[in-house]
């Protein structure tokens, strides 16, 4: 039964042109921002290992961002433009609805962390071998960045649906998605002890293959990839527990 | 079927709904009518399940909104799917609400009786037993009301429980068989459209060969009698066929007798304390 609802899901992510110009988007801004970076980085730090591991987890980094304002775009815009209510009356089980947008969201995460990683290994690639610089990774390690990158879009994807499925707003939950990640955090790593280890900053670090100096303190040290993973689908779990509880009471007016 | 019993919301501690009870059998179309911030929305979004009531509760159905930057058909779609429906239903519902030329076209292009008529294809697609619509006319041109009251007409024909809130009242007395009207979330009358508008205020007009008479005659049986200037007697309160009986007793000659029943508006106004006060 939940199939056809992540179907209906997908369906409804692809008969609007929010998730293919955030397809577009994806590609165009990992492609900048790693060119930006490898520019911008000195070729002794690309030599270190953590410089290419900045410039080649870009895409995933940029996929990660947009892949978050997906869903919380696709899931808040339910209310916004009042389709949860078509989507309730033919689907009452909230949980299932709330389930299955995280899911359809966490695979269109899923395609834009393809997209941007894609175009981060043509771009990084192409400018790091143009400046000779040696990547100083396997290709298994390389290849696990780029694969980092895809998963972290997905995750994040899933968790921006779910906070948009709790807020049932989008101004709000895209601007406390932003915030979060980009003051509140930073602001706790620089005054917590081993506070980035377990933050969604150090969490997303490590998903995408980045370096720790990526997440804002080069000795605040980072999860392993699993954990990370872990932490984060706990996360995205936890919200889904929360907004199975609002869900279950709130009017849809 | 749709059934509510002994309905009851509350936001803090205004009372939206009360007690409320009704049923609209297999069928059979019912009006909800009541003045805005009466409890109606609320009854149907609790109806749909849209909305938790505070007590009890009771059934069905539909009333669908959009994404403008979908088409009509995707819409529909969408629906379709999580229904379990094939595609082609979407295609279908669309010719029922006569979009089919305008299916391909995103919504925010579509006029505001276009999104009522998609409104309307959302609800006919899983072929539902029972339809809650709200102001379903909204939007729709006089040839728009025809089709619609045609195609509810056509859907109780088929079995189905109709059950409209409506501000359009002279427009869905058409259609409607009961009637159930609310006043602060409670049911202030309910009942066959017929009953609810029939006595106890019927107004007879009365041409007749002898007025004054007939005038005198009426009001010595108690009833409420008025001769007008134009010769023709009013009689209130009372069955046009006992005017007519009293008529013939006294060998008055009756040229036109018209019975004044009360419209459903007319009742609505009055139970609802809302009719204007006269010049």
């Amino acid at each position: 039964m939940i199939g056809r609802t992540i179907r209906s899901e997908l369906l409804k992510l692809r008969t609007t042109r929010t998730a293919a110009w955030l397809l577009v988007a994806s590609v165009l801004l990992s492609a900048a921002v790693t060119a930006l970076i490898a520019a911008a980085t000195s070729a002794a730090e690309l030599e270190a290992a953590a410089g290419v591991r900045s410039v080649l987890s870009q895409g995933g980094l940029a996929a990660g961002i947009l892949a978050l304002i997906l869903g919380i775009v696709a899931s808040a815009g339910e209310y916004r433009h009042g389709t949860i209510t078509p989507t309730l009356l033919v689907t009452p089980d909230r949980r299932r609805v709330a389930l299955a947008q995280v899911i359809a969201c966490g695979l269109a995460g899923l395609a834009l962390g393809a997209a941007g990683a894609a175009a981060t290994a043509l771009v990084g690639l192409a400018w790091l071998e143009a400046r000779g610089i040696d990547l100083g990774l396997s290709g298994a390690q390389t290849v696990a960045i780029f694969l980092g990158g895809i998963v972290f879009a997905g995750l994040s994807g899933a968790l921006g649906s779910a906070l948009g499925s709790l807020l049932a707003n989008q101004v709000v939950a895209v601007a406390l998605a932003l915030l979060v990640l980009f003051v509140l955090e930073p602001v706790l790593t620089g005054l917590i002890d081993g506070y980035q280890r377990y933050s969604l900053v150090g969490m997303r670090t490590a998903i995408i293959g980045g370096s720790a100096q990526m997440a804002g303190d080069p000795e605040g040290g980072l999860p392993p990839f699993w954990l990370a993973v872990t932490l984060w689908t706990g996360c995205t779990a936890a919200l889904i527990v929360a907004v199975t509880a609002v869900a279950r009471r709130r009017d849809i007016t | 079927m749709i059934a509510v019993e002994s309905l009851t919301k509350r936001y803090g501690n205004l009372v939206a709904v009360d007690e409320l009870s009704f049923e609209v059998g297999a069928g059979q179309i019912v009006a909800y009518l009541g003045p805005n911030g009466a409890g109606k929305t609320t009854t149907l979004r609790i109806l749909l399940g849209l909305a938790s009531p505070s007590k009890a509760v009771g059934a069905v159905l539909d009333r669908p909104q959009f994404h403008p930057d979908r088409r009509g058909r995707d819409h529909l779609r969408v629906l379709s799917m999580a229904a379990g429906l094939p595609a082609s239903r979407a295609d279908e519902v669309l010719e029922l609400v006569d979009l089919g030329g305008a299916g391909h076209r995103r919504v925010r292009e579509y006029s505001l009786g276009m999104r009522q008529r998609l409104s309307i294809a959302g609800a006919l697609l899983g072929r539902p037993p029972a339809l809650v619509l709200d102001e379903p006319a909204n939007g729709l041109d006089p040839k728009g009301h025809r089709w619609l009251r045609d195609l509810l007409r056509d859907q109780r024909a088929d079995g189905a429980a109709i059950l409209i809130a409506s501000h359009h009242i002279p427009e869905i007395q058409q259609i409607v068989d009961e009637a159930v009207i609310v006043s602060h979330g409670r049911a202030v009358a309910k009942g066959r459209l017929a009953d609810l508008t029939a006595a106890p205020t019927t107004v007879v007009h009365v041409r007749c060969s002898d007025p004054e008479r007939l005038t005198r005659t009426l009001t010595d049986h108690g009833i409420d009698a008025e001769l007008m200037t134009a010769g023709t007697v009013i009689a209130r309160n009372s069955p046009a066929t006992t005017v007519g009986q009293l008529a013939m007793q006294q060998g008055i000659a009756i040229h036109e007798m018209e019975t004044e029943d009360r419209t459903l508006e007319d009742v609505f106004l009055e139970l609802t304390g809302t009719r204007r006060a006269g010049p």
